[in-house]
């Protein structure tokens, strides 16, 4: 309890600088392609493919780093992480890491933390090296990871333990670990961090998490099967993928009225949020395409093609405004 | 003569100790199709009532449900290698659409750790219905080594036979005079 008062402090700052992002240009949105192996990376101005960047076998989980000019790609079916450099859209090395990487998030400075789903752990890496920094056991099926804005606090899903594991990023030592619905997968962090979000596939319910009070505060109904979330970039909506119906439901972030549910793809999962906050991509799996969604709407705007088994998305603004990316990127952590 | 039998009984230990895990890191996709020369409200009345699948699918001997065709609504079915538990997690009658998925996996009745499956009718040519069965699976073992028995191929093999079989015999009889 006492690190988590010491922290709160700086999260607070941290997102006040973010609230102060510039909204200039397109950002990218680059999308894992589990059965074709491939990243598709979009201009979110036109809503276009621009790129398809062969990877090594069934990647999963993705997260851009905090300067936007990487990301990481996770691939728990040969124990690698795949180092892409966004701007030459290539696989710049692969990171030996072992074991089944799953999800994958980072930290404030740039320290990769994995949920690794056969051995129940988080693992903190170097993302240079890929080597195996600290390791810390939580509940069983570790998935969805992310990091808390400004990377202070990691929250895993524990999907066979019906829990979710708070870590302190730093120590990766164990602050909390609090009961959620059943099977949760997917994980949002409110932009300014007092908020984490988790969507449980078989209870079909989304509960919210205080980081404030560590406690889950309150838990609502959903589509079933929600295999994805994310919030809007001022905070105040969230969109929750339902796999079973193919469908977006969109929710108000504080009284968690459901404002829309509308069709996607089939079998939607991960959802990222375009930095300017009109719109979000949802990746559907089954049709291998992404979903470009209205947030003040709900409704679908157009449906792109990527690939086979398209189920992970991450974001990364343009050069000039990547300064400020770290802030932003957490919250479109893998959903595996 | 004793290594033999050391191999053998460390084989054993391999196959089994991965099963603890429920799901596995990279889904598979199945999806099956049929056209069928009945309206599609026949062939929707045929398959709609999720307890009853005995009554159209050859592949499933018995069924037992409880909840109707409302959302958590569950069904037992008993296949000739064993009986399943299955779910109800989306219907609709408008769009002659139901989804459901496998409570708890039985990897020795069917070689796949869990699956969520999808049976949707739509209009087809001519007046006639086309019938679309699919599922999204894990293999049986969600380890990195499964054995040949246990792995996608085996998992999607069992899966396309079972959806197939079903399909066929649902359009024997949706349209059998």
């Amino acid at each position: 309890m006492r690190a988590v008062h010491r922290i709160a402090p700086l999260i607070a700052s941290l997102a006040v600088a973010g609230s102060a992002l510039g909204a200039d240009g397109a950002a990218r949105v680059f999308v894992v392609n589990q059965d074709a192996a491939t990243v598709s990376v979009i201009d979110t101005g036109a809503d276009e493919v621009v790129a398809s960047i062969p990877v090594a076998f069934a990647p999963a989980g993705i997260v851009a780093s905090g300067d936007g000019t990487k990301l990481y790609v996770t691939h728990p079916e040969r124990g690698e992480v795949s180092v892409i450099d966004a701007e030459t859209r290539q696989v710049d090395r692969m990171l030996a890491v072992g074991g089944t990487p799953f999800g994958i998030a980072i930290g404030g400075d740039g320290v990769l933390f994995t949920s690794d789903w056969n051995a129940d752990t988080v693992r903190a890496i170097d993302p240079v090296s890929g080597k195996l920094l600290r390791t810390v056991k939580v509940g069983h099926s570790p998935a969805g990871i992310v990091a808390t804005p400004g990377g202070a606090l990691i929250v895993v899903a524990n999907r066979a333990s019906d829990s979710v594991s708070i870590l302190n990023a730093g120590s990766l030592s164990l602050v909390a670990t609090l009961p959620v619905g059943r099977a949760p997968f997917a994980l949002a962090v409110a932009p300014d961090a007092t908020r984490v979000y988790v969507v449980n596939v078989q209870s079909a319910t989304l509960s919210v998490i205080s980081t404030e009070s560590l406690q889950t505060v309150a838990s609502v109904a959903v589509g079933h099967m929600p295999y994805g979330v994310a919030t809007t970039i001022d905070g105040a909506r969230l969109l929750v993928a339902s796999q079973s119906s193919g469908s977006v439901t969109m929710l108000d972030s504080y009284d968690l009225r459901v404002l829309s549910t509308e069709k996607v793809g089939r079998f939607p999962e991960g959802v990222a949020v375009d930095p300017q906050g009109r719109k979000a991509y949802v990746a559907n799996w089954f049709s291998g395409d992404v979903s470009v969604v209205d947030t003040n709407t709900g409704k679908e705007l157009k449906r792109i093609a990527t690939g086979g088994g398209a189920r992970m998305l991450a974001v990364v603004r343009r050069k000039d405004q990547r300064s400020s990316k770290a802030l932003g990127a957490p919250a479109e952590g893998p959903q595996p | 003569m004793r290594l033999p039998h050391l191999i053998v009984t460390s084989l054993c230990f391999l196959t089994l100790a991965p099963l603890a895990h429920a799901h596995g890191p990279t889904p598979q996709k199945v999806e099956e199709s049929i056209d069928i020369a009945a309206p599609p409200e026949k062939v929707w009345g045929i398959v709609k009532d999720f307890g009853n699948i005995a009554d159209w699918n050859p592949a499933v001997l018995k069924s037992v449900g409880t909840g109707g065709n409302e959302n958590n609504a569950t069904r037992t079915i008993t296949l000739k290698t064993g009986d399943l538990v299955e779910g109800l997690d989306y219907y609709s009658e408008k769009e002659m659409d139901m989804l459901y998925r496998l409570s708890k996996e039985k990897v020795d009745v069917l070689p796949v750790s869990s699956y969520t499956a999808e049976l949707k009718v739509v209009p087809g040519d001519g007046g006639g219905s086309k019938v679309t069965w699919l599922a999204r699976l894990y293999r049986a073992d969600t380890g990195n080594e499964p054995a040949p028995d246990k792995n996608d191929a085996a998992a999607i093999k069992a899966m396309k036979a079972f959806l197939s079989e079903g399909l066929k015999g649902l359009k024997a009889k949706a349209e059998a005079k």
